[in-house]
């Protein structure tokens, strides 16, 4: 694989990985998921 | 059990340990989705692991994508915490975008036999960015609804829709160009390459338009022909590579398939509950198994035949190409050789004929004989040289020929009469006939022809012990053809000898017994020359000990016979 395209993919995983967390924490942590029913009420 | 503030979905009951309740999916839903993964995942990973090209990579990575993309949406079915919902909802947009890039790069490795150019990866790339970084945000899910547990996607799932309607639009308008491509050079990888951009392109459609569909309505279900496509996807991806990769693939293919048909049959078992449909799973269980050992069987043996016709025919391509240079070397030396050879032979030649008219002083009678038999031998090796120059000369394609018009006829006759006296010391007859009713012109080259004639009519000397040699020139004006026929009463030949008779080093096997001294060139010479000149020369015998014909055919040009 040549470095440009590691370089790229790198990148990608590494934000991957934190989006993905940052999602897991709204998720499972926080609960961040306030019903659209609820907040239409 | 779950923590006491979880929020839940309230539309399940938390069957298992509270975390799922399978009544929820819908029964289609276990059965199809958790095989098509497997599937997927089993052709993927045997394609990998058995052809390591970049296409297979990209197959497998597909495969893992659509496996984790399953997955994520059996827990979107099955899960009671909503916040584990929502985790795999919002997942599921980053898989289906990873499933698109990827499902396009492919059809492009495919097509093009080579890696995606870095521009083009930044293109993908920069695809997938926004919705990396607004993979945690309200845009891609906006929220989950308790009450029905559904999720209420953002303007993220507007822009992934667009992506792959556009993607789905692209990959049909290049698979109309591929197909006109394919009209044009008529080539099978084209025909493949457009096979995949349409299917390609349907696949991503029915994707797109399933799951678009089930977000403005909410009828979910329609969720479940999206994978099926994806597997009749993944199945002609494998198939693609199997079929324009190694041999040995075809048949790991075919029995990953079949393993993945026989799963799929055995695990109705789980949900049938009536003994008429345990029955006829079982049948169908016993056919699969029963059809798949004889495909796997039938596809090993073909696989063994091809492999083995495709190490034969690698062996063979190299023998030949060094047989070529093999013997072009060997022409190259013999050109070489006989070019030093021919001038001490002349010097031998032309001073043996002097010492014997006596141009040193008359020589006693032994040494006369003996200065004879130099010059004999001489004159032979000199002919010998002569044929080994001409085959180098003919396969290196040197062959000079000076075509004039000619008569024939007559020089047949002139032939016969300087030959004559070599057949009468051998104590044969030689006659001469001649019934032309054409002119009797030749074009060709006269040298040559006087050689072939001469060749022919010398061998007929050489290999007949007692008779006669008749020499015949004949024609026919009709077919405007001029004929040299030369009939012997000597050793003849069989009937598979008079074929090979004009093969380079090729003599009949009774022509040891009366002459030694041949190359198995002359003949091989006179039908390259003869041929050359737009003849033909053939020979014929009843067989061994019956004597021989040879015959020699020319082109005759148009004219009355000249009154003799």
């Amino acid at each position: 694989m040549e470095k440009k395209t590691r370089l790229l993919l790198i990148v990608i995983l590494g934000l991957t990985s934190l989006s993905i967390a940052a999602l897991f924490y709204r998720s499972i942590v926080l609960q961040d998921i306030i019903s659209a029913q609820e907040e239409s009420n | 059990m779950l923590p006491h503030d979880t929020l839940v979905c309230t539309d399940g009951v938390g069957s298992t340990l509270g975390y799922f309740d399978l009544s929820l999916a819908p029964e289609l839903l276990n059965y199809s989705y958790t095989s098509i993964a497997i599937i997927a995942l089993f052709v993927g990973a045997f394609v990998f692991f058995h052809s390591r090209t970049a296409l297979s990579r990209i197959l497998f990575t597909l495969t893992v994508f659509f496996a984790l993309f399953i997955t994520s949406e059996i827990i979107q079915w099955i899960i009671i915490p909503a916040g584990i919902m929502h985790f795999a909802y919002s997942l599921s947009l980053l898989l289906q975008t990873l499933i698109l890039l990827t499902t396009l790069y492919f059809v492009y490795v495919f097509v093009h036999h080579k890696d995606l150019p870095f521009s083009l990866k930044l293109v993908l790339a920069g695809a997938l960015v926004p919705v990396i970084l607004l993979l945690p945000s309200k845009l891609n899910l906006e929220g989950v609804i308790l009450e029905t547990c559904v999720g209420v996607t953002g303007a993220l799932w507007n822009y992934f829709y667009i992506l792959e309607a556009l993607s789905a639009l692209a990959l049909f308008v290049y698979g109309i160009v591929l197909f006109f491509r394919y009209r044009r050079e008529k080539n099978a990888h084209t025909l493949a390459s457009t096979y995949l951009s349409f299917t390609s392109s349907i696949f991503l459609f029915i994707f797109f338009i399933s799951y678009f569909y089930a977000d403005q309505t909410g009828i979910y279900e329609i969720n479940l022909i999206g994978p099926v496509g994806k597997l009749i996807f993944i199945g002609m991806l494998a198939y693609l590579i199997v079929k324009f990769k190694a041999f040995n693939i075809k048949l790991i293919g075919a029995q990953a398939l079949m393993t993945a048909l026989i799963l799929l049959v055995a695990s109705q078992y789980f949900f049938i509950e009536t003994t008429t449909a345990f029955m006829l799973t079982g049948i169908t269980l016993a056919l699969a198994l029963g059809f798949g050992f004889f495909l796997i069987r039938s596809i090993t043996r073909e696989v063994e035949q091809k492999e083995q016709i495709a190490r034969l025919v690698e062996t063979l391509e190299k023998a030949n190409a060094r047989l070529v240079v093999l013997d072009k070397m060997k022409s190259e030396f013999v050109s070489i050789t006989s070019h030093q050879l021919r001038s001490p032979l002349t010097s031998i030649r032309g001073y043996a004929s002097m010492l014997v008219e006596g141009s040193y002083g008359k020589l006693p009678a032994k040494a006369q004989d003996i200065v004879e038999r130099i010059g004999e031998s001489a004159k032979y090796m000199a002919l010998s040289v002569e044929d080994y120059l001409n085959v180098s000369r003919i396969e290196a394609g040197n062959m000079k020929y000076e075509m004039t018009d000619f008569n024939l006829r007559d020089l047949v006759e002139k032939i016969t009469d300087e030959m004559r006296a070599v057949a009468l010391k051998k104590g044969l007859i030689m006659v001469f006939r001649s019934d032309c009713d054409g002119s009797a012109m030749v074009h060709a080259d006269i040298g040559k022809t006087r050689q072939v004639i001469m060749n022919l009519v010398d061998n007929a000397i050489k290999y007949t012990p007692k008779g006669t040699i008749t020499v015949i020139a004949h024609d026919d004006p009709k077919q405007k053809k001029m004929y040299v026929t030369i009939h012997d009463t000597g050793v003849g030949m069989s009937h598979e000898t008079q074929h090979e008779v004009f093969e380079k080093f090729v003599r009949a096997k009774n022509a040891n017994n009366v002459n030694v001294t041949g190359t198995g060139l002359g003949l091989f010479v006179a039908k390259r020359m003869i041929t050359d000149m737009k003849g033909r020369v053939w020979a014929e015998s009843e067989g061994e000990g019956k004597g021989s014909v040879f015959h020699i055919e020319l082109p005759s040009l148009p004219g009355k016979s000249r009154p003799r």
